[in-house]
C-alpha cells in the first residue's frame, strides 16, 4: 500500500466482474471477421460461378496387329486346277437361259479386278483406263460375248484381295481376274476357270543385298539374331504370309495390308525383303530398278479366273475362251505385251479338264 | 480526459490475457486515436495492395490465357482442319488420271501451309510441356509431306506404289497427327477455362474479403470516434469510407467482368469455335471418302455408303449451324455414284468429282465454313481482349486504397488533436 503526502491512499476499489462475453470486443471483432468470410464464401461463389473444365483427349493410340488365326486345314479335292471342260467354241450365240445370256442382256461382263498389280492390273494415271496381262485375259471373253471389249461391253470393278470370294458369291461380278491362285479350299466357295498362268513365291530384295547373296535361308538365320533383322513383308492375311510364317527358321514377317505397301516399306528401309509371288513382284521391279528377285519358288501358284459357283456353263464358256486364247497364239501376245522382259520366258499353262 | 480503464477478467484463456493486457494499457484519447488511424490506415492499405496484387495477377492470368490457352488451341484447330484438307487434295491424285483439274496442288500446299503457320503460332504460346509434342507433329508434317510428294512421283510414273505412300500418309494423319493435334487444342481450351475459374477464384475471393474488411475498418473507426467526441459527422472519414467502398466496388466489378467474358470465351465462343473445325474437317473427310469411293474404279460402294453416313452425321452435328451447306455437294456426290454405279462409268464419276457438279458444290460448301470458322476465330479473340479490357489496373485500387486510408487517418488525427 503507498502513501501520498503522509496520508494514506483510500485503497482501490474492486474490479467489478468481467463483462458479459458478447459485450467484449474480441467476440464483436471476431463476429465482424465471420460476417466477412460468410459474405465471401458465401456470395462469391454465387456471383462467380465455375467454368466448366473440359477433360483432357488421350493422344495418339498405337494400332496392334491383331493376332492371326492358324489357317483351317485345306480340303484334298483331288487335282485343284482341274477345271470343267468346254462344249464347243466360245461365241456370242449361247443357250437361252444360261449365265451368258444373263451377260449378254445386261449388255456388259463385269470383271473384278485389282489396281495395284502393275503388269497384270493396273490404272493408266495418264488416260485411267486399265491394263495388264489379267485384263487382256478378261478382254477376251468380253469379246467373245459380244465381239468387241468397248468400255460400253466390259466394266472392271476393283475389288480387294479379301473381297474375291465374296463378290462372286454375292453376284457383284461375273469374274474374278486377279493372280487369283487356283486351291482346294476356294473351290469350296467357288468355281475356277482352267489355269492361265503359273506363278510361284519368291523373295525381292535391295540390289547390293541381292549381290550379297541375300535369300530366304539368310535372313530366316538373320532373323534368329535379332527382331529388327530379316524381316520379311507379305499382305495380310495372303497364302505368302502364311508360307514364311511356316518356315523352319522362319524370318521375322511383316503384314501391312496390302502387298504394294511391302514395296514402300522396302523403299523405306523398314523391312529386309518382300516375299510373294514372282508376278506381283516383277511389277514392284519395274516400279523401283534397285531391287532385284533372288532365290528359288517357295510355292507353285496356278492362276484362274474366279468363276460364281454352281454355274458349269459359264465355266466351260470361258475355258473355251481361254482354250482359244491359249491355241490361237494370243496368250503369246499378250505375254509378250504386259510381261517380256520382266519375267523370265514361260509358256501358257496346259488346260487340265476333270471331264 | 482520460480513458476508462476496463478491468481485465480474472481468468481466461490467451485472449482473455491479450484482453487483460491491451484494457490495462492507459490510453487517453488522442493516443487511442492515433493507434486507431494506424491501424484503419494498415488495414485499408494492405487490402489495397492484395486488391492491386490481385488486378496484375488477374491481367498475366487473361495474357497467359490469350497466349497458352486460345493461341494453342486455335493453332492446333487449324492444324487440323488444314492436313485433313490437305488429305483430301492429295487424295485427288488418285482419280485425276486424264482428267484437268483445276490447280489441286496449289490448294494442298496452301493448306500445308496453313497447318505449319499453326505449328508456329502454337509454339510461340506453348508451354514447356506442349514443346515435345509441337516437335513431333512438326516432324510428323515433314514425314508426311514427304510421302505425299513420294506418292505423287510414283503415281505420275504410273506406279501402283505411290498408292500406298499416300495410304501411309492418310494413317500418319488420321491416326498420329489429328489425334496429337486434338489433345493440344484441348489442353488449350482447358486453360482457358481454368483461367477463367482463376481469375474468380481463392484469390479473388481473399481480396473481395481484405477489402471487405477494409471497408468494416473505416465504417468501425468512424463509429469509435463518434462514440468518443459525440460528434457523428467527421469530414475525413465520411470521405474514406465511400472510396473505400468505391475500391471495393472497381475491384469487384472488374473481377467479375474479367470471370464472365473468360467465361463465354471459354465455353460459348470456344465450342463455336471448334465446331466450325470440326465441320470443315468433317467436310474434308467427306471429300476423303468420296475421292475413296471413285478411287475404288467401280468397288466403291462401302465407300459411297459410308459418304452418305458421313453426310448424315454432318446434318445431325450442325443442323443449328451448318443447315444445308452441304446439300449441294451431296447432290453431287449423288450424281458421282450414279455416274460411277448406274452407268459404270468411272471416269465420267471421276470427272464430276474434281471437275463437275461434286466438285463445285464442295468449293461452295467449303468456303462457307471457312467464312464460319473466320467469323468464330474473330469472336473468340473478341472475347479474350474484352475480358482483358475488362481488368483494372493495379494502380486502381492501390490509388483508392492510399486515399481511403489518407483520409481516414487525416479525419482520425483532426478530431484527436483536440485532445490530451
Amino acid at each position: 500500500m503507498s502513501t501520498t503526502n503522509g496520508q494514506p491512499t483510500p485503497p482501490t476499489p474492486p474490479p467489478p466482474p468481467p463483462a458479459p462475453r458478447a459485450d467484449r470486443p474480441w467476440w464483436r471483432i471476431a463476429a465482424g471477421l465471420a460476417v466477412l468470410v460468410v459474405l465471401g464464401v458465401v456470395v462469391f461463389p454465387r456471383a462467380f460461378p465455375r467454368t466448366d473444365v473440359p477433360e483432357s483427349l488421350p493422344g495418339p493410340t498405337t494400332t496392334t496387329t491383331p493376332p492371326t488365326t492358324a489357317a483351317p486345314a485345306v480340303p484334298d479335292c483331288g487335282n485343284a486346277v482341274a477345271s470343267l471342260r468346254p462344249t464347243g467354241p466360245s461365241t456370242g450365240s449361247v443357250a437361252t437361259g444360261s449365265y451368258m445370256a444373263d451377260i449378254i442382256g445386261r449388255g456388259r461382263l463385269r470383271v473384278g479386278v485389282s489396281a495395284t498389280n502393275l503388269l497384270f492390273s493396273s490404272v493408266d494415271p495418264f488416260t485411267g483406263e486399265f491394263e495388264g496381262f489379267d485384263i487382256d485375259v478378261a478382254r477376251e471373253v468380253a469379246i467373245a460375248l459380244f465381239g468387241d471389249a468397248s468400255p460400253e461391253h466390259i466394266e472392271f470393278v476393283v475389288v480387294p484381295q479379301t473381297d474375291r470370294l465374296a463378290v462372286l458369291k454375292d453376284g457383284t461380278v461375273d469374274m474374278v481376274a486377279s493372280t487369283f491362285s487356283i486351291n482346294c479350299a476356294r473351290r469350296q466357295e467357288i468355281a475356277f476357270s482352267s489355269e492361265y498362268f503359273t506363278s510361284g513365291q519368291r523373295l525381292l530384295v535391295p540390289v547390293e543385298a541381292a549381290a550379297a547373296g541375300v535369300t530366304i535361308d539368310t535372313l530366316s538365320a538373320d532373323a534368329q539374331q535379332s527382331d529388327d533383322r530379316g524381316r520379311v513383308c507379305a499382305a495380310a492375311g495372303s497364302t505368302s504370309i502364311e508360307v514364311l510364317r511356316t518356315l523352319d527358321p522362319a524370318p521375322n514377317t511383316v503384314a501391312p495390308p496390302t502387298h504394294a505397301e511391302c514395296l514402300a516399306l522396302l523403299q523405306e528401309g523398314e523391312i529386309d525383303a518382300v516375299s510373294t509371288d514372282d508376278t506381283l513382284l516383277a511389277g514392284f521391279k519395274v516400279q523401283d530398278p534397285n531391287v532385284e528377285i533372288v532365290g528359288g519358288f517357295l510355292t507353285e501358284e496356278h492362276y484362274g479366273l474366279g468363276l460364281p459357283p454352281g454355274r458349269d456353263e459359264w465355266v466351260r464358256y470361258v475355258n473355251g475362251v481361254l482354250d482359244d486364247v491359249r491355241s490361237s497364239g494370243r496368250w503369246d501376245a499378250i505375254y509378250a505385251q504386259h510381261l517380256a522382259g520382266a519375267l523370265e520366258p514361260r509358256p501358257a499353262p496346259p488346260a487340265v479338264y476333270s471331264d | 480526459m482520460s480513458t476508462d480503464v476496463r478491468p481485465a477478467p480474472s481468468s481466461g484463456n490467451v485472449l482473455d490475457a491479450v484482453e487483460r493486457r491491451a484494457w490495462g494499457i492507459r490510453l487517453p484519447t488522442r493516443r487511442l486515436f492515433v493507434v486507431l488511424a494506424a491501424l484503419t490506415a494498415a488495414v485499408v492499405v494492405v487490402a489495397a495492395l492484395a486488391a492491386a496484387w490481385v488486378a496484375a495477377e488477374n491481367r498475366a492470368t487473361i495474357a497467359d490465357a490469350r497466349r497458352e490457352g486460345l493461341q494453342v488451341a486455335r493453332a492446333m484447330a487449324t492444324f487440323s482442319a488444314s492436313i485433313v484438307a490437305a488429305d483430301a487434295d492429295a487424295s485427288g491424285a488418285l482419280i485425276a488420271g486424264g482428267i484437268d483439274v483445276p490447280a489441286p496442288e496449289k490448294d494442298y500446299s496452301d493448306h500445308l501451309r496453313d497447318a505449319s503457320e499453326a505449328l508456329t503460332d502454337a509454339s510461340a504460346g506453348a508451354r514447356d510441356e506442349d514443346v515435345g509434342e509441337i516437335d513431333v507433329l512438326s516432324e510428323q508434317l515433314v514425314t508426311y509431306t514427304g510421302l505425299v510428294e513420294t506418292a505423287r512421283a510414283n503415281s505420275r510414273q504410273g506406279f501402283p506404289v505411290g498408292g500406298s505412300y499416300l495410304a501411309q500418309a492418310r494413317r500418319l494423319a488420321g491416326d498420329e497427327m489429328v489425334p496429337r493435334s486434338d489433345r493440344l487444342r484441348r489442353e488449350g481450351e482447358r486453360r482457358v477455362a481454368q483461367a477463367a475459374n482463376d481469375v474468380a477464384g481463392v484469390v479473388g475471393l481473399v481480396a473481395v474479403v481484405l477489402l471487405l474488411g477494409a471497408v468494416a475498418m473505416v465504417v468501425w473507426a468512424a463509429v469509435t470516434v463518434a462514440g468518443r467526441t459525440r460528434r457523428m459527422l467527421h469530414v475525413g472519414l465520411l470521405g474514406a469510407a465511400p472510396v473505400a467502398i468505391a475500391s471495393l466496388g472497381v475491384v469487384t466489378v472488374g473481377i467479375a467482368r474479367q470471370s464472365s467474358a473468360l467465361s463465354a470465351a471459354a465455353s460459348d465462343d470456344v465450342v463455336a469455335y471448334i465446331a466450325a473445325n470440326d465441320a470443315s474437317s468433317r467436310l474434308s473427310r467427306m471429300r476423303v471418302t468420296e475421292i475413296a469411293a471413285v478411287a475404288a474404279r467401280g468397288g466403291g460402294t462401302a465407300q459411297y455408303d459410308s459418304f452418305t453416313t458421313q453426310a448424315d452425321e454432318f446434318e445431325g452435328a450442325f443442323a443449328d449451324t451448318f443447315a444445308g451447306t452441304v446439300d449441294g455437294y451431296v447432290d453431287g456426290v449423288a450424281e458421282v455414284r450414279r455416274t460411277d454405279e448406274e452407268d459404270g462409268d468411272n471416269r465420267a464419276a471421276a470427272a464430276i468429282t474434281l471437275t463437275g457438279a461434286s466438285f463445285t458444290g464442295y468449293e461452295e460448301a467449303s468456303a462457307a465454313i471457312v467464312d464460319r470458322v473466320d467469323t468464330e476465330a474473330r469472336d473468340l479473340g473478341d472475347q479474350i481482349d474484352e475480358a482483358g479490357a475488362a481488368g483494372i489496373s493495379p494502380l486502381v485500387p492501390l490509388a483508392l486504397g492510399v486515399l481511403a486510408a489518407g483520409l481516414a487517418v487525416a479525419g482520425i488525427l483532426d478530431r484527436g488533436r483536440r485532445y490530451r
